[in-house]
């Protein structure tokens, strides 16, 4: 069992729309540790998404490797993935369509269990009991429908949801993006003591770099469809190379009013 | 003034749909008890011919040329009416939202293989081809259902091909596969019970359609020869079109009404589907 | 108090025909002439519905139960759709979070903007088209004249903004108010779209309503801040007050919980959270409506409603208020 859980090799990704060609993903190369967390920081549009559903297999590459703890599964049909479905799970933006309106939150919890036969079937209902009282939901809430509950508690489900398997890797997009910053603070508060207790591995994309330094082991900066920039958070924080990352960093309001508006909010500047 | 508006208008939509439901009971307590109000077949001769409605105790809504009670024919073509309507649209309900859900789930290749087929059904008018279809096979009760199954289909095919291809990019349904769920597994159990109410409302004004369509064939004379429907008794109707015109009007009254019935609850449904469907969205 | 050209009094919102279930609970503050006040909270706690009202675009299943809202010192007739036509972009400019929203997708962006104009003024043609190509360059967009006769979607999400504001600020209103304006926009646009307010504000001398959840920008933009929690005013006060010595326990708890790796290693890498979620508008609940969350509350904060408390430019209601300045 090797240290490195994510190991991807000069990624392209590339759709037709209409005549034209276009590439959201031009040759990524990046490496994830085990129990790491890595953020994947850049602007809409950069193909930070792209990137995370063809890692999980919902996009086919046009080249390149993406090795999970050795194995290649990049452009692995459905059946080939299957084996590797359990361990590698995701957590979507937006709490209000990641979720089947019509079924009851415990059969949402329950159904990857059903899915790949983990465990007696009398159990499962426990285990999905039991990964609800995990993320801070009362189970007697489980016969509600998702429309019941508000984002947060929302994307508590998806959280449930994604780790009743017991993933090893847990990649999430934007998963606070949508979120007010009291509920963004608890949920990423659950991931952290989840990523603790679980051992997990995140990848976790955000266009947010104040929110990922505070929590990340690293951070990757992508710009429209490369890392330009991949350091330990604090350093791509306080001493960034690239000059997409200060330009972002230089319009970042830090929420404290005794330093001087960031470069990019002064009338004067240009 | 705009909230008294609101209000009638909402207490008009939910007016329609009772109505519809009432008049649609009626057709469906008239197939119920034909049998039990009319033991003796509708084709048997009841009386004297070319009784007006209210002239012969015998037959209150009268008699028609050969002496057969018109209001037995209503309740027995009543049978036929829904039998042919609900069983047609039942059938291409089930084959069009196979071809709609394998269509609009996968895409590609298999799309357009699926989407040209529909479409070179949907080119030859519907009424042309449900008569070829039973020219060909012969009419009968049951090659008139499926004709009319024939020519249903393609719209329902269509209409959930466009629910699948819109609800398919949602991000419920790429967490599915994510979890590793087979895609028939997604297509039944995930996608479709989100995309049944449209297709609700539409099989509910389809099936107004086939009962429509099935008079027409049986009126042009491609009806089960064997059976009275309310298509028959019009046709019989025209020969004594200038003095006996009732015998063709209460059958057309009849049909009228039922397909009536049949829009009110499908415009009723959609606008009692719709709103919860919305908030179960999360708008 | 400097010279308030918006007041809002004891503004009381409820749901049409359930007085009992308010959306805003009394709410009061003004907008000073060409100041910048910033509207912050989580969402559900009333902002919106209290810029809809001022506009008198409050939507159908809402009423104006209560209150007063005064421009310029006479009151606004909100429930008059008409006489609001003429104060709507003539006298107060609206700014939506989804520029989307606000325009047409059949009409080219030029024309959105000359139709603001041409409702509240009689001018030519040539004049007021001239007006809408000087707006464009005003709100830094480029080559205004081809722009101007772009469709809607052949702008990206920053321009889009800029065009709204142009539309907004057509007809020299004297306050704008910004419904998140820049939430759907990435920070390097964020940053430009208000230094293009904070420029438009310094050359007209326009007040600004910032609605927003963003505690950054309104360090940096605002000159004071109102904090709402579930359709009540909990704390008013000059941004450098709020945020060095916050009374409120909320306003604590939202300064907390906001990201920020200048204090990253006191928090020990992860962030403090306000526990638990608004209540809905629907739960009768006595008291303060912030007690279930909060860490100070007692058994009076849920037995009485906390009144307001003012220290000077500082408001505050709540029963424990905390005095510690926050470094
Ligand atoms: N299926 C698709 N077909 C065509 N273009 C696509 C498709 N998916 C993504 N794109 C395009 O690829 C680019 C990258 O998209 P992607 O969703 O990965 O961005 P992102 O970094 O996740 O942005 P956001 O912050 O908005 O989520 C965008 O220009 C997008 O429009
Ligand atoms: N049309 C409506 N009918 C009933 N309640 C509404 C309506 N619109 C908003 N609300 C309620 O009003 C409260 C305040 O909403 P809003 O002003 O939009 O909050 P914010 O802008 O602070 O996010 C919320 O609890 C919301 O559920
Ligand atoms: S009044 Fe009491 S419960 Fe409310 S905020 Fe103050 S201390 Fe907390
Ligand atoms: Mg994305
Ligand atoms: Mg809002």
């Amino acid at each position: 069992m090797s240290n490195t859980l994510l190991r991807i090799d000069d990624l392209h990704v590339s759709f037709r729309v209409g005549k034209t060609m276009i590439h959201p993903v031009r040759g990524i190369s990046l490496h994830l540790d085990r129990g790491e967390t890595l953020a994947l920081v850049g602007e809409s549009g950069c193909g930070k998404t792209t990137l995370a559903r063809t890692i999980l297999g919902l996009q086919a590459p046009s080249s390149g490797r993406i090795a999970y703890d050795g194995n290649d599964i990049a452009g692995l049909d459905r059946f080939g993935l299957k084996r590797f479905r359990p361990h590698i799970q995701c957590v979507f933006q937006d709490p209000f369509s990641s979720l089947n309106p019509r079924k009851r939150v415990e059969q949402l919890i329950r159904e990857p269990l059903d899915i790949h036969q983990i465990g007696e079937r009398s159990t499962r209902l426990k285990r999905a009991h039991e990964m609800m009282e995990r993320v801070g939901l009362p189970t007697d809430w489980g016969r509600r429908f998702p429309h019941e509950f508000s984002g947060g508690q929302r994307q508590r489900i998806g959280i449930a949801r994604a780790l009743v398997m017991q993933p090893d890797l847990l990649i999430c997009d934007e998963p606070v993006s949508a979120l007010d910053v009291s509920i963004q603070a608890q949920i990423i508060n659950l991931l952290w003591e989840l990523k603790r207790d679980m051992g997990l591995s995140y990848l976790f994309i955000s266009h947010d770099l104040m929110l990922v330094e505070t929590f990340a082991d690293r951070v990757a900066m992508m710009y429209q469809g490369e890392i330009v920039e991949i350091g330990p958070a604090r350093q791509v924080w306080s001493n960034p190379q690239h000059e997409f990352t200060r330009r972002m960093i230089d319009a970042i309001p830090v929420p404290d009013v005794t330093r001087p508006p960031p470069p990019a909010f002064r009338i004067d500047a240009k | 003034m705009d909230r008294v508006k609101s209000l009638a208008s909402a207490i008009l939509r939910d007016w329609m749909l009772l109505l519809g439901l009432l008049l649609l009971a009626t057709v469906f307590f008239m197939a119920a008890t034909a049998p039990f109000f009319f033991p003796q077949p509708p084709d048997t001769m009841m009386g004297p011919p070319l009784q007006w409605p209210g002239q012969y105790p015998g037959a209150p809504l009268g008699t028609d040329g050969l002496g057969r009670n018109i209001l037995a024919g209503l309740f027995y073509g009543a049978q036929i009416s829904l039998l042919v309507g609900f069983a047609s649209v039942t059938v291409a309900m089930v084959f069009g939202i196979l071809v709609g859900a394998f269509a609009g789930y996968y895409g590609g290749w298999i799309d357009n293989l699926l989407m040209r087929v529909t479409e070179l059904f949907q080119t030859i008018p519907q009424f042309m081809l449900a008569i070829v279809v039973v020219a060909v096979l012969g009419p009968s009760i049951q090659v008139i259902i499926f004709s009319l199954a024939v020519v249903s289909w393609p719209a329902i095919a269509r209409l959930v091909r466009g629910e699948f291809m819109v609800l398919r990019e949602k991000a419920y349904v790429q967490g599915c596969i994510v979890v590793g769920m087979s895609d028939r597994r997604i297509i039944f159990t995930q996608i479709l019970p989100n995309a049944m109410s449209g297709v609700t409302v539409m099989s509910t004004i389809m099936i107004a359609t086939a009962i429509l369509m099935e008079s027409a064939l049986s009126f042009l004379g491609f009806g089960d020869p064997n059976v009275t429907t309310w298509g028959t008794m019009i046709g019989m109707g025209k020969n004594n079109l200038r003095d006996a015109w009732y015998i063709m009007t209460i059958p057309g009254i009849a049909l009228l009404l039922t397909a009536l019935a049949l829009n009110l609850v499908g415009d009723g449904l959609n606008d009692y589907l719709n709103p919860r469907l919305r908030s179960q969205r999360g708008q | 108090m400097a010279n308030p050209i918006l007041q809002v009094e004891n503004l009381q919102i409820c749901v049409r025909k359930k007085p009992g279930v308010l959306i805003l609970r009394g709410v009061s503050f003004h907008v000073n002439a060409g100041e910048t006040l910033a509207i912050v909270g989580e969402s559900g706690c009333g902002k919106s519905m209290t810029s809809l009202a001022i506009m008198g675009l409050l939507p159908d299943a809402v009423e104006k139960l209560s209150g007063t809202i005064r421009f310029k010192g006479r009151e606004l007739p909100i429930a008059d759709n008409r006489a609001m036509r003429k104060v709507r972009a003539a006298e107060i400019g609206m700014v939506f979070q989804e520029p989307m929203a606000a325009l047409d997708p059949l009409y080219p962006v030029g024309k959105q903007v000359l139709e603001v104009i041409e409702e509240h003024e009689k001018l030519p043609r040539e004049m007021a088209w001239a007006r809408v190509i000087d707006l464009l360059t005003k709100v830094d967009l480029p080559n205004p004249e081809t722009l101007a006769w772009s469709y809607p979607h052949k702008l990206s999400g920053g321009q889009l903004q800029r065009v709204v504001i142009a539309m907004a600020l057509a007809c020299n209103p004297d306050v704008l108010i910004a419904d998140e304006p820049t939430t759907a926009l990435d920070v390097t646009v964020q940053a430009q779209i208000m230094r293009l307010l904070k420029r438009l504000q310094r050359d007209t001398g326009v007040a600004i309503v910032l609605i927003t959840h963003n505690l950054g920008l309104v360090a940096h933009t605002a000159d004071r801040v109102m904090v709402m929690y579930a359709g009540n005013k909990a704390e008013e006060a000059p941004t450098r007050d709020l945020f060095l010595s916050p009374r409120h326990p909320y306003t604590r708890g939202l300064l907390d919980a906001t990201p920020n790796p200048e204090r990253a290693s006191a928090q020990g890498g992860v962030l403090r959270e306000i526990p638990g979620t608004v209540p809905s508008i629907a739960d009768p609940m006595s008291g303060c409506r912030f007690a279930p969350r909060c860490g100070n509350a007692s058994e009076l904060c849920r037995a009485r409603f906390p009144e307001p408390t003012i220290e000077g430019a500082h408001g505050y209601a709540c029963h424990h208020p905390g005095t510690d300045a926050r470094v």
